[in-house]
């Protein structure tokens, strides 16, 4: 119901306004430069697992390099094909962030102290049984707190992009790199990109499938985590639908406004894991960016 | 018709320099609108570099202007005060050396 609902938002949002250009556009980058900044606002992701810790925004960085096929671009590495005007192709490698939602200290997490009891922001009220004296065997629930430690691992895979002068669909598939989850996802994503005044907007819709070995091995719930069977939990694959807004303005030649919003559903397969309290995970931020 | 807020503006006309291709200077000549000034100086800055310092009464209308990249014009009054400024921006004939970045800005988290 809400990603409806956002779409619709976005369709009216991208009706004024002309195209998007890529000069002078912080998506768009030369050849064999870098491409730094530095965003500070106010903002957070939130975590659907129970007891999870939402992951504040507070300081974004923008670190790109592209090489002539090379590339770094945020998290991101590749090597891209040109392979035609409006077609390219990449191979690339990247963290997977399902490992996000249970820690603290995700990366996200280092740049500021956050107080740890903020279960109440992902709307998960403490369950029956859950105290510190009550061994994780009687309970009848389980948190993220209770169980054993999931991995951080890489996905490798081909993307393939068509763009439009002011849209981008791109198709994508990536596996497990480190032999974690030993699993899969894939991607088709839309794009489109626009100008109103000096305000520049992009609005994406995604589709990803995630496979039943990558959900089963961060929301899957079996012995390992807790002696209670009844809470033991086999994932199934799941199917997750994202529609988002970025904006930006520049306000001089360093220093511009940026904020984004995402709103993502997660799918039965992974939503019907006694782990996960939410259906959906959202995430905004809003601040001001420096461009070095 | 009096003048709305929009009219009382520095501005600078146009504010967007195409050149051929990236890297490339840019040159253009910019028409230039100023709010009411008081009697004193005035000076004109690009990326803070002075462009000069006139009277209130003998502001250049226009003024040509060279480009690198996307630049702030300030009109400057003689006791350091700054009275406005625009963008003035590059585009390019040929922007097929500009990649479409992988992902988008901002994007690491």
């Amino acid at each position: 119901m809400r990603i409806p609902l956002l779409c619709c938002l976005l369709l009216w949002l991208s009706g004024p306004g002309t195209a998007w250009g890529c000069e002078n556009d912080d998506a768009c980058i030369a050849p064999n430069s870098w491409k730094l900044g530095i965003a500070v606002g106010i903002g957070a992701r939130t975590n659907p697992l129970v007891d999870g810790d939402p992951i504040p925004l507070v300081v974004l960085p923008d670190v790109a390099w592209y090489g002539e096929n090379a590339y770094f671009d945020n998290g991101e590495a590749g090597y891209q094909w040109q392979l035609r005007n409006d077609i390219s192709t990449e191979l690339f490698v990247v963290a997977n962030r399902e490992r996000s939602y249970f820690t603290f200290w995700h990366p996200a997490n280092i740049v500021l102290s956050v107080n740890s009891s903020s279960a109440d922001v992902i709307g998960g009220p403490l369950q029956p049984g859950d105290s510190d004296s009550e061994s994780p065997a009687l309970r009848d629930s389980i948190s993220v707190d209770d169980i054993s430690n999931r991995k951080w691992t890489a996905d490798a895979g081909l993307r393939v992009n068509w763009n439009g002068s002011d849209s981008l669909v791109s198709a994508a598939v990536a596996g497990d790199l480190l032999s974690v989850h030993q699993g899969f996802y894939a991607q088709l994503k839309y794009q489109y990109r626009w100008q109103w005044d000096d305000w520049r907007f992009a609005a994406n819709v995604s589709v990803t499938y995630k496979s039943e070995k990558l959900i089963d091995y961060y929301y899957g719930i079996d012995s390992a985590d807790t002696a209670n069977s009844n809470l033991w939990y086999t994932a199934d694959h799941a199917l997750q639908t994202s529609v988002g807004l970025l904006l930006n303005k520049p306000l001089n030649k360093h220093w511009r406004w940026v904020g984004r919003v995402q709103l993502s559903t997660l799918g039965s397969g992974m939503t019907d894991s006694p782990l996960v309290s939410k259906d959906y995970v959202a995430s905004g931020f809003i601040g001001f960016g420096y461009r070095f | 018709m009096p003048a709305d807020a929009e009219d009382e503006a520095f501005s600078a006309t146009p504010s967007e320099c195409i050149a051929a291709e990236q890297g490339d200077e840019c040159v253009m000549s910019v028409s230039l609108n100023y709010p009411p000034l008081l009697n004193d100086k005035y000076c004109l800055t690009l990326n803070g570099e002075p462009l000069g310092c006139w009277p209130h009464t003998a502001m250049p209308g226009a003024m040509k202007v060279t480009l690198k990249e996307e630049s702030e014009l300030s009109l400057i009054r003689k006791q350091n005060t700054h009275h406005g400024s625009v963008m003035l921006t590059l585009r390019y004939r040929s922007a097929a050396k500009l990649r479409r970045r992988v992902r988008n800005p901002w994007s690491l988290f």
